[in-house]
């Protein structure tokens, strides 16, 4: 009840927090964005003619009436029509999203549990030949290109001159078998390009929470390895563990997919908002802005729910 | 010598650092005899807390180890014990108190967790049944209302509180001997006393045998019976406690006890203390290591590095102790 509470409450602080994220990227779309203006009027117009094809674009009135346009958009979730398919742009996020998730879901955890588990084995064995082996493979990971690490991926995995088990792009997803032959080699390029940033910053919490006096008290009183390490270090790893784990979220869905969907040619949102970028598809880039802008805050409260799931001296107030 | 409870035979620890290697602690040797309370003295950085870590086994390694020695709990050798033997010793054989009961509890654990998880493991009871022994530990230290406050966090309970929890803990095993690193040296005055006399009367009640790590030697003089002076190290005397405060026969321990702020008739116009600082573990001089502190220091002590003898329950290692003033006999 008092968690209900404060979960609530976060989301009335969330409130002010979105109406400013929206507005500042509102304005930054209004007055810098694509303007359908020049797209639509034909040679030799006649400012009356300019001025008409405004009008009907809606760019001559008010700032504020078109902000709240605007917000009243995003709570229906309706944004009207694209501009260069001319389909409901909600129907496309309703198609693309799920595939995005899909697509961006299965590196992203393996990629944080992966770095979890190597970085507590290079933790518990610091200075040993085990850390060293984990702590080089992460500086060899992080140093190879993204764009490599795809390419590599994709020739060796999905190509006639390598294994070619997999489709080198697209996604015909019909059964889940479908599925794993078009998510496994994404996946496998996420994972290598994050396991290393994951292990090395997991690394280096999990070594800090070691270090500490009451890690000393639980080997003084003879505890067992796996439950230090579960019960005493990760539990109080917690915290910057989730930290990370959510503030990634955004980037991940957006950029993430933006990245993994253009190279293997996956219809998701973030070919969807490459598109939008590349022909100032405005109905599709204010929906797009928009819902980061939540989804942002979303995660900011959702971490602060979080921290006072896993540590108890964290305050309701 | 086999009545001792733990016997401590010439024990150096060494650790690298960047600038070479360092034996933090040189040769150190004594004995505890079963239920005694043994005072462990001497200034920060001389090897007491390495002494009560090597122990318990727990020598942060890399970059510290046991070079040679050994340490005996019941003529047993705990130096060459396997990780998996020691965890059956720690906790339960032998437990420890540490100097900062802020952060020596696990934060986001309560109390019961981490109470009964000790005695799950070592005594094998069920975890209800550990709940109750813990809650009787708890009212056994003197927290009030024990079966409410065992399942708050560390957070909710105050400094005095959590180091009486520590002892309930390291009790609650019944071990037959008890690390004290400087348990209260972080409380205020009046719960420092209390919490001490908690720690003697449940000694006493268990019969455990207590090593008690500190540099307050008030605090030796009220709940011990002999005394380890260490310096830079090594033992420099020992002796019991009556002798030590009466005649010391060690010019350190005597610059020890001289520099003890007190209540006296006329105030001094500066407390006297010991001239110099300790000398750096990386370069040792030859001879004696309090040598360039010591008032009566000559060639020989510069030279040569005297060795700790004994003589009728008083062991020092001075060329020019002070007289034997003929303690107990």
């Amino acid at each position: 009840m008092e968690m209900l509470q404060y979960a609530l409450r976060k989301l009335i602080t969330g409130i002010p927090l979105i109406l400013g994220v929206t507005l500042i990227s509102f304005l930054l779309m209004v007055y810098f964005g694509p303007d359908k203006t020049y797209d639509l009027i034909g040679k030799n117009a006649t400012p009356e003619q300019i001025a008409e094809i405004r009008h009907q674009l809606g760019y001559d009135r008010p700032f504020l009436t078109r902000y709240l346009e605007y917000l009243k958009e995003l709570v229906t979730l309706d944004f009207g029509y694209s501009d260069s398919t001319g389909e409901r742009v909600s129907s496309i996020l309703k198609r693309t999203i799920p595939i995005s998730l899909a697509l961006v879901l299965p590196g992203f955890v393996l990629g944080n549990l992966l770095g979890i588990a190597l970085a507590l084995a290079a933790a518990w064995y610091r200075g040993r030949w085990l850390d060293k082996l984990i702590m080089g493979g992460s500086v060899v990971g992080m140093s190879v290109s993204f764009l490599i690490v795809i390419i590599a991926f994709q020739i060796l995995l999905s190509s006639n001159y390598g294994l070619g088990w997999f489709p080198v792009r697209g996604w015909n997803v019909y059964d889940f078998g479908d599925y794993l032959r078009y998510v496994t080699v994404p996946t496998l390029a996420t994972v290598f390009v994050a396991l290393g940033y994951n292990t090395r910053f997991y690394r280096a919490v999990f070594v800090e929470e070691m270090g500490r006096d009451h890690v000393r008290t639980a080997r003084a009183f003879g505890t067992p390895p796996a439950e230090l390490l579960f019960k005493h270090v990760l539990k109080n790893a917690l915290i910057p563990i989730i930290t990370r784990i959510m503030f990634s979220i955004p980037f991940v869905v957006i950029s993430g997919a933006l990245l993994i969907e253009s190279y293997f040619g996956i219809p998701g949102v973030g070919l969807v908002t490459y598109d939008a970028i590349t022909t100032g598809d405005q109905p599709v880039l204010k929906a797009v802005v928009g819902l980061t802008a939540a989804l942002f805050v979303l995660v900011l409260i959702l971490n602060d729910i979080l921290y006072k799931v896993v540590d108890p001296r964290v305050s309701l107030k | 010598m086999s009545s001792a409870l733990l016997s401590i035979r010439d024990l150096v620890v060494e650790f690298s650092t960047e600038r070479g290697r360092v034996r933090a602690i040189d040769g150190v040797s004594f004995d505890l005899a079963p239920g005694e309370t043994l005072g462990l003295v001497g200034e920060s950085g001389c090897g007491k807390t390495v002494t009560a870590l090597a122990v318990l086994g727990l020598i942060p390694s890399p970059p510290g180890r046991i070079l040679s020695g050994s340490i005996r709990l019941e003529g047993r050798e705990l130096t060459r014990l396997g990780e998996r033997e020691y965890r059956h010793v720690r906790g339960k054989l032998i437990s420890m108190i540490f100097q900062e009961p802020m952060t020596a509890l696990n934060p986001v654990l309560t109390i019961a967790t981490q109470m009964t998880d000790v005695l799950v493991r070592h005594q094998g009871m069920s975890r209800r049944r550990a709940r109750d022994r813990a809650v009787e530990m708890l009212a056994l230290v003197g927290i009030p209302s024990p079966e409410k406050r065992i399942d708050d966090y560390p957070h909710q309970m105050s400094g005095g509180m959590r180091q009486r929890v520590m002892i309930a803990m390291a009790l609650s095993c019944n071990p037959k001997l008890l690390l004290a690193d400087e348990p209260t040296t972080a409380l205020d005055v009046t719960t420092q006393a209390q919490v001490l006399e908690e720690m003697v009367r449940l000694q006493e009640r268990f019969g455990t045998a207590v090593i008690l790590v500190t540099h307050d030697l008030g605090v030796v003089a009220e709940t011990c019976r002999r005394a380890v002076v260490m310096y830079a190290g090594r033992v420099v005397e020992e002796a019991p406690v009556e002798c030590l405060f009466e005649q010391p026969r060690h010019p350190y321990t005597e610059g020890l006890l001289a520099s003890i702020p007190r209540i006296r008739e006329e105030k001094l116009p500066e407390l006297p203390t010991i001239p110099g600082s300790v000398p750096d573990l990386l370069h040792l001089p030859p001879g004696c290591r309090f040598a360039d502190r010591c008032p009566r220091a000559d060639e020989l002590c510069r030279r040569r590095e005297p060795k700790l003898e004994l003589r009728c329950d008083i062991a020092v290692a001075c060329h020019h102790p002070n007289r034997y003033a003929g303690c107990r006999e």
